[in-house]
């Protein structure tokens, strides 16, 4: 165990370990995946295939804001995130070999989220008996004002009652900004399917909004 | 200028990045040993031996713990826990309707290993369900009957007029509404069969036959183990099936689309490669791989087949009665979502095919059963009767438009749809709630 808590990868084999390179690298909130990130990602690749005990730690370093970043964006909670976190990365660890172009491990490595995060939505619908709380507890209050709070926690309220498929296409395109394509292919289906999926997923969520006191001033401003 | 949701979208963006930023150095570091923990090779993960064994005796402690709980709550809930079943490869809903495919049995699997298969073309409803049995509305079309034996078990198989009160047997039974033909043909057990023209009851046993035709006022019960007599119906199953099926699936057919090529299992719709035109056409006709795996039951499977290639252009592009099969599929699976845009697309694609008609039905069951919508669920219901007054769900129709509109509260014409339903179907299955409503 000890040997992947200690850090051992030389600089040249861990560009991203900096946040001005990790930026760089598209891999940091609100910055979208860019192709001069593919070589890097090629190495780590090559060190996860090879089982490499600094795969870990390369993997942690590059990837983590960007798979915190996509998680909060579809679920809008911390508190499950490194759990969350955790498990794409065993997903990724156990499935690499899965990956058929080592170009393409950004892309899967979305999918891969995309995909922890659904059954992570899934498994709390069918465990909805299992909450006594609100089920977006938290948000920072030293960071948010309570208006805004209660947008956020309404926002995902709202969220909650969509169908899974949508909600991550609206979470991954509203208000992550992904690109269609990119969207398209976090979840793994055509552009057109992602499309209609994202006029349902709006209509539904302007019906559903529709009933929060929290989010009127909020879509009233905008329509201004 | 931003629409208004891409100002609260942008609001909700901008937050977050606030709070992501703010995660303090503790977490990240925590989260970050967390992780790598977790992604360590399961040989790198190695607690002490005073650890390890604490943790296993901790463990085994619980595991002792939650057997005995485990345990006492089954023994305690057990009685009276209601049986579960599976519609195909998905959790049935109780008082869902289930419709077969035009060219495919269903299975209903119950959680006590009874099994009724409903065939190809027929619909039926689990209405209610208990630690016992369950009570299965047989609308239309052929149903084969396994049922369990239990001391308790106590099963109602309601077709029309006509109750079949199981406790456990073998058993097919048919019900074709158009017609009122009922059979009942035994192959093991006992059952006792209640309803019109039937007096007190009629008990049947393994080999017997009951056949009432309720418009000539015709009781025939014959044991097909006896010899042959001029007057004994003798019908095998099969025939019994095609029976209930003749003159009345017209819904079958507009399903089947372009002819019975499309409806045909999926062995029969593969041409061989030398064969005539007819066999190229045969060919040509083919449906995609999702809608024979949907006839198939293979609904999970389907619904990813289609999305592979293309769940829009499926819906666009496909036959309609695939995309009827397709919008099934999805709701079978309970992707509403997916099975809301098969059906509309039928209803785009052909507005004055009684398959548009059926997809307003299935529209207005997912608006019911699974929105609570049930404004939307009575505009469904009510499209359909509108469409197509007569067809093979009309019924069924007009009455479940009047419990939307009861749910809805839509008392106006709440009252319209119950007398509309008593002149038409007196004897209905929701005939007893229209005249509540009606003489409350």
């Amino acid at each position: 165990m000890g040997r992947l808590l200690v850090l051992r990868i030389p600089p040249h084999e861990a560009p991203g370990r900096s946040d001005e390179h990790a930026r760089d690298s598209g891999i940091l909130p609100g910055s979208p995946d860019r192709d001069e990130a593919h070589e890097d990602d090629s190495e780590l690749v090559r060190l996860l295939r090879a089982r490499s005990p600094h795969a870990g730690d390369l993997l942690v370093d590059r990837c983590r804001k960007h798979v915190e970043r996509v998680l909060y964006r579809v679920m809008g909670r911390t508190d499950a995130l490194a759990d969350l976190t955790q498990d794409v990365f065993l997903a990724v660890f156990e499935g690499i070999d899965s990956l058929r172009e080592d170009a393409r491990f950004r892309g899967w490595l979305t999918q891969v989220i995309v995909f922890v995060a659904r059954g992570s939505i899934r498994k709390r619908r069918r465990k909805w008996w299992l909450v006594f709380t609100d089920v977006v507890p938290e948000q920072n209050a030293r960071q948010v004002d309570s208006e805004t709070s209660e947008a956020l926690r309404a926002v995902y309220d709202v969220l909650d009652q969509m169908d899974p498929d949508d909600r991550i296409a609206f979470a991954l395109r509203k208000i992550d900004g992904m690109e269609l394509t990119e969207v398209a292919a976090a979840c793994a289906v055509s552009l057109a399917t992602i499309k209609r999926r994202l006029v349902r997923a709006e209509i539904s969520f302007l019906a559903l909004a529709a009933d929060r006191d929290a989010l009127a001033p909020w879509l009233e401003k905008g329509a201004s | 200028m931003k629409t208004s949701l891409e100002n609260l979208a942008a609001k909700v963006t901008q937050e977050q990045d606030v709070l992501l930023d703010a995660r303090t150095k503790d977490e990240h570091v925590s989260d970050l040993a967390k992780v790598r923990l977790r992604a360590a090779p399961k040989s790198e993960r190695r607690p002490n031996a005073r650890s390890k064994t604490l943790s296993k005796m901790t463990a085994y402690a619980a595991l002792a713990a939650a057997v005995l709980l485990v345990v006492a709550a089954s023994l305690f809930h057990a009685k009276n826990k209601p049986l579960a079943f599976r519609v195909g490869d998905a959790d049935g809903d109780v008082g869902g309707f289930v419709r077969a495919p035009a060219d495919l049995p269903v299975d209903l699997r119950f959680s006590d290993a009874s099994n009724i298969t409903l065939e190809a073309s027929g619909r039926a409803r689990v209405v209610d369900v208990d630690a016992n049995g369950a009570r299965v509305v047989l609308e239309s079309g052929v149903a084969h009957v396994a049922i369990t034996h239990r001391d308790a078990s106590r099963w109602h198989i309601i077709a029309g007029p006509f109750d079949v009160v199981v406790t456990g047997t073998q058993f097919d039974v048919a019900w074709e509404p158009t017609t009122e033909q009922f059979s009942v043909h035994m192959k093991q057990g006992t059952v006792h069969v209640l309803g019109t023209l039937l007096g007190e009851g009629h008990a049947l046993s393994t080999g017997e036959e009951l056949d009432v035709n309720v418009p000539g006022g015709v009781v025939h019960q014959s044991d097909t183990r006896a010899p042959a007599s001029p007057t004994s119906l003798d019908l095998p199953v099969s025939d019994m099936a095609h029976l209930a099926q003749d003159g009345a699936d017209d819904h079958a057919q507009s399903r089947a689309d372009a002819g019975s090529i499309e409806a045909a299992p999926l062995a029969s719709t593969i041409a061989p490669a030398s064969s005539s035109a007819a066999g190229s056409l045969h060919a040509a006709a083919v449906s995609p791989a999702w809608a024979q795996l949907a006839r198939r039951g293979k609904y999970e499977l389907a619904i990813d087949a289609a999305e592979a290639a293309g769940f829009d252009q499926a819906c666009d592009g496909a036959k309609v009665s695939d995309v009827l099969a397709l919008g099934d599929a999805a709701r079978f699976t309970g992707k509403n979502a997916e099975a809301r845009e098969a059906y509309t697309a039928v209803r785009a694609r052909s507005p004055k095919d009684p398959a548009a008609a059926e997809a307003a039905f299935d529209l207005g069951r997912i608006a019911f059963d699974r929105d609570q919508d049930y404004g939307a669920a009575a505009k469904w219901f009510d499209s359909y009767g509108r469409e197509l007054p007569n067809g093979p769900l009309a019924r069924e129709a007009a009455g479940r438009l009047i419990e939307a509109r009861q749910k809805y509260g839509d008392h106006a014409d709440l009252e319209s749809a119950a007398q509309s339903y008593l002149t038409k179907y007196p004897d209905g299955p929701h005939a007893d709630l229209a005249r509540s409503i009606v003489n409350p």
